[in-house]
């Protein structure tokens, strides 16, 4: 997915970093004050504007990685700076949605708890689905076109995709734990009975496994 | 536990089952995740105490049932996911009430009595409990029988 965007923002990642000398902090930061920009402009009530901003916020959110993947600049710092920047822009967005009475004040903050919850999982899982500002242009099409409260229905999704996002993270990242606690027990089961160590008898059949034998 | 709680809070419609669903079904779903794991590290032998409960029923669960508790404005997910918990904390198997944040394991609360004797104390509170509540349904269905 990241290569497809690169790919697709190529000229732009090139022009950035070569012609105008970004690197991939400074994009992250042009992409955070674009986005807060977009709040802005949305919490005064120009929401066209506050939606076109914020999609230029995005593409300098899509070319910070782009640029440090293509230059190998990639760094720990730069992923910290660029999860900081993007919660930050969703966040303020959230609330500056709230503060024009585009969607309740509830909604906009469990949006913004559910996707500092994915965040934090996604540390652990690797696991994010999406489903953040990009549902904002969903919720202004809705809102312009159809004539229904578009982006209070865009946070509902963007509350129950990340909180589910969230929950399913832990569970990914707990199973892939277990896994290798397994692989590690059956390594030394398989080196104890190798080696004829005298083991632990296994336990006695449960119910269930005499049900099934 | 759940049933009690249910009766004592006097819940209704779609409280009942999001009791059940958070109190007594979310180890319905838990436990099968770890079943293809549990099969291939011990095929049909029996490993009494393998870890097989996920983060869906630790106390870390939590950070995403509480929201979802102030969305439905209700706290019954979140009070009958403790009540779950609590009931599962007292009996002594491995518990990583962090995971995977942390790996820290425990064995529970209220260590120093049996597992059977706390699994009967239980028992016995909540259906004298339940009995007590309902007594009067109870007295009636009796009385209609006879």
């Amino acid at each position: 997915m990241k290569k497809a965007a690169d790919r697709a923002l190529t000229a732009l990642i090139v022009f950035s970093h070569e012609s105008l000398g970004l690197s991939p902090n400074q994009l992250s930061g042009l992409g955070l004050a674009l986005g807060l920009l977009a709040a802005g402009l949305t919490a005064t009530g120009h929401i066209a504007a506050g939606i076109v901003v914020l999609a230029m916020s995005q593409i300098a959110d899509g070319l910070d990685g782009g640029v440090a993947r293509r230059y190998g600049l990639q760094s720990e710092q730069g992923r910290l700076i660029e999860a900081v920047a993007d919660r930050t822009c969703e966040i303020a967005f959230f609330l500056a949605l709230a503060a024009a009475g585009l969607a309740t004040p509830k909604i906009a903050l469990l949006a913004c708890a559910a996707v500092l919850l994915v965040t934090l999982g996604e540390r652990a899982s690797g696991f994010d689905p999406g489903f953040k500002r990009f549902m904002m242009y969903f919720g202004y099409a809705l809102e312009a076109w159809a004539g229904v409260p578009g982006f209070e229905i865009a946070l509902n999704v963007v509350f129950f995709a990340n909180l589910a996002g969230f929950a399913a993270g832990t569970i990914i990242a707990d199973y892939r734990i277990q896994r290798k606690v397994d692989a590690e027990a059956i390594v030394r089961r398989d080196f104890e009975i190798a080696s004829g160590i005298a083991r632990r008898p296994d336990d006695p059949p449960s119910f269930l496994s005499k049900l099934f034998s | 536990m759940t049933t009690i709680g249910v009766q004592i809070l006097g819940l209704e419609g779609k409280d009942v089952a999001l009791a059940y669903a958070f109190g007594y079904g979310i180890d319905l779903v838990d436990h099968p995740i770890k079943f293809p794991l549990y099969a291939r590290k011990n095929g049909r032998k029996n490993e009494t105490h393998y870890h097989w409960r996920t983060p869906l029923q630790e106390p870390v669960a939590l950070l995403w049932i509480a929201p979802l508790s102030i969305y439905l404005g209700t706290a019954v997910p979140a009070l009958f996911f403790i009540s779950h918990f609590v009931l599962d904390y007292m009996v002594s198997y491995e518990k990583r009430p962090l995971a995977p944040f942390s790996l820290y394991s425990t064995e529970g609360i209220l260590r120093r009595y049996s597992d059977t004797a706390k699994e009967i104390a239980v028992t016995t509170i909540c259906l004298a409990g339940s009995a007590a509540l309902g007594y009067r349904q109870i007295a009636a269905f009796v009385g209609d029988l006879f």
